[in-house]
């Protein structure tokens, strides 16, 4: 993340905090006591590989596993500041630190926007966001929020991408008990390839999630457009498009908690992808023994650039070269491959709720990786267990 | 016929204090709400009243009347509560009631704003208070 885009929109939103609030003191009799709300959460997490393994981390990122490994870096802190600047206007920052691939501290802002309430339950809001695409993407980092002990979404592919600078319009719609909530989403992703090559332009994203007594059912779509630079950063298409999708639900029967998902991507170039996950727990006072599984595919397609002037491109005879060629440079280990990268897993666990807001998860997971794309190892497949114990909570 | 009238004294002062009503300023605009409405206002599904008044929801903080108000509204545990919030709070989305350490503070803050709402023992209503729905 840029540490100067992140820095500016910390400063621009304490600015308008502090000027609107010394404003607001004039005009609301409300106390700033009763407008401020400050939450927290916390994850100390261990985990235990016997194989070489990528998995997604709490925090934004695919971490590596070594074989027989074990490691406390999935760890992380996070807090929220919300201040009600008027009777309509609030203001909302929420970032963490987390340790990163090199078990250096990194932090980042994820949340941070104003809000604007018109009444009739529309709210308008701009500023920094995570993609509402999937639950878990939202919520990746809070592991309060889930039942199970790691995220089940890829960093890539249907998991979607993880942040957006823009507007989002919302519309809450009361049905007797059950209530739907829409969710309107116009912004510019941050997509953080590493080698620059992808430039997001801009996407617009529609989700809705309807709350039933004892379920809701969520459904996104959504589109993006964006360009793709050669290694000279010439411009070699300005117009690709990405279209991604999910629908997911929770319902509970008695003592049980039903979850089940499924999320697809499908790009002109970059990562194209499917997930499908469910999860059963059953409710035992403070203790809900659970089991998942999930399947998550991503396709690696990579940009195939045209041939140089010259060259025969099978529409017609090739010129004379005039020089001997310049001998292929060395191969690029770390270059994704084109080809697939499946993660299938398969998991039991259970969370123990010590007290509100707080409690440990236990979970041991098969996982098979099946790896001809060789994203973050060159092994085509592995086939392996991880323990993971956490102790979390919010506040 | 003493003991009797001891014990239905004390049944009365039993029933008086546990029974829960929802309660708001005496000069709030509101009069009456329906279960649905108290349900959607706690539980941060909207934010208005049904007259298009803006509703602030508060509540006392570790309270026994806490723990049955939120399962009589929507069935749920503290620890299912909990989860329930954590989806809202960390996206943005909502945030429970603000809490207050003491039911004197919360009366004040009840009795001096008029959008303000919260759910208290029968016992504990003010003269500066109207209970707008009581639980059967």
């Amino acid at each position: 993340m840029p540490v100067r885009f992140v820095a500016f929109v910390i400063k621009l939103l304490c600015s308008v905090t502090l000027g609107c609030a010394c404003l607001s003191q004039q005009l609301m009799a409300e106390p700033w006591r009763d407008r401020l709300h400050a939450h927290g959460f916390y994850t100390l997490d261990f985990t235990y590989s016997d194989t070489e393994l990528g998995l997604v981390s709490n925090g934004r990122e695919s971490r590596s596993y070594e074989d027989d490994s074990a490691a406390l870096n999935n760890s992380l802190i996070g807090g929220q500041i919300e201040f009600q600047l008027n009777e309509n206007l609030s203001s909302f920052l929420q970032g963490k630190v987390f340790f990163d691939q090199d078990d250096d501290t990194e932090s980042a802002l994820d949340w941070a926007y104003l809000s604007y309430d018109f009444g009739n339950d529309v709210i308008v809001r701009g500023g920094r966001f995570q993609v509402p695409l999937l639950q878990g993407t939202e919520l990746r980092s809070v592991t309060y929020s889930r039942l199970w002990a790691r995220p089940l979404i890829p960093v890539d592919g249907a998991g979607g991408f993880n942040e957006h600078t823009g507007l989002e319009l919302i519309k809450h719609f009361q049905l007797g008990f059950d209530s739907l909530h829409m969710q309107l989403v116009a912004g510019k992703p941050s997509h953080e390839e590493e080698d620059g090559e992808i430039d997001s332009d801009s996407f617009e994203l529609i989700s809705g999630r309807y709350q039933g007594e004892n379920y809701w059912l969520r459904a996104a779509a959504l589109h993006g457009t964006y360009s793709v630079r050669g290694g000279d950063d010439e411009i070699l298409n300005d117009s690709a498009e990405t279209f991604m999708a999910s629908l997911e639900s929770e319902f509970t029967l008695g003592s049980y908690i039903f979850n089940l998902g499924y999320a697809k991507s499908s790009s002109d170039i970059t990562v194209n992808g499917s997930i499908y996950y469910f999860s059963l727990g059953l409710h035992m006072g403070n203790i809900t023994p659970f089991v998942y599984g999930s399947l998550a595919r991503q396709h690696f397609d990579n940009y195939d650039e045209p041939p140089p002037p010259g060259v025969d491109d099978g529409n017609g005879p090739a010129l004379p070269d005039p020089a001997p060629a310049p001998p292929d440079p060395p191969p690029d280990d770390d270059r994704i491959r084109d080809g697939d990268y499946d993660i299938n897993s398969i998991a039991i666990g259970a969370r123990w709720h010590v007290g509100e807001g707080y409690g440990f998860k236990i979970q041991l997971e098969n996982i098979e990786q099946k790896n001809s794309a060789g994203v973050d190892t060159d092994d085509p497949a592995n086939d392996g267990n991880t323990l993971t114990i956490l102790f979390e909570g919010v506040f | 016929m003493r003991s009797c009238l001891i014990i239905f004294t004390m049944l009365l002062s039993h029933w008086v204090n546990a029974q829960m009503v929802v309660v708001m300023a005496k000069d709030s605009q509101i009069e009456n709400l329906d279960n649905q409405h108290v349900a959607n206002i706690f539980l941060t599904r909207t934010n208005r009243f049904p007259n298009g008044n803006k509703a602030i929801p508060i509540e006392l903080k570790h309270s026994d009347i806490r723990t049955n108000f939120y399962e009589e509204i929507s069935g749920k545990n503290p620890t299912q509560l909990m989860a329930y919030w954590t989806t809202l709070i960390f996206s943005g989305k909502g945030k429970p009631p603000k809490g207050y350490k003491n039911v004197q503070a919360l009366i004040t803050r009840l009795e001096d704003n008029p959008g303000c709402i919260s759910y208290l023992s029968l016992a504990q209503v003010t003269k500066g208070l109207k209970i707008v729905y009581r639980f059967p």
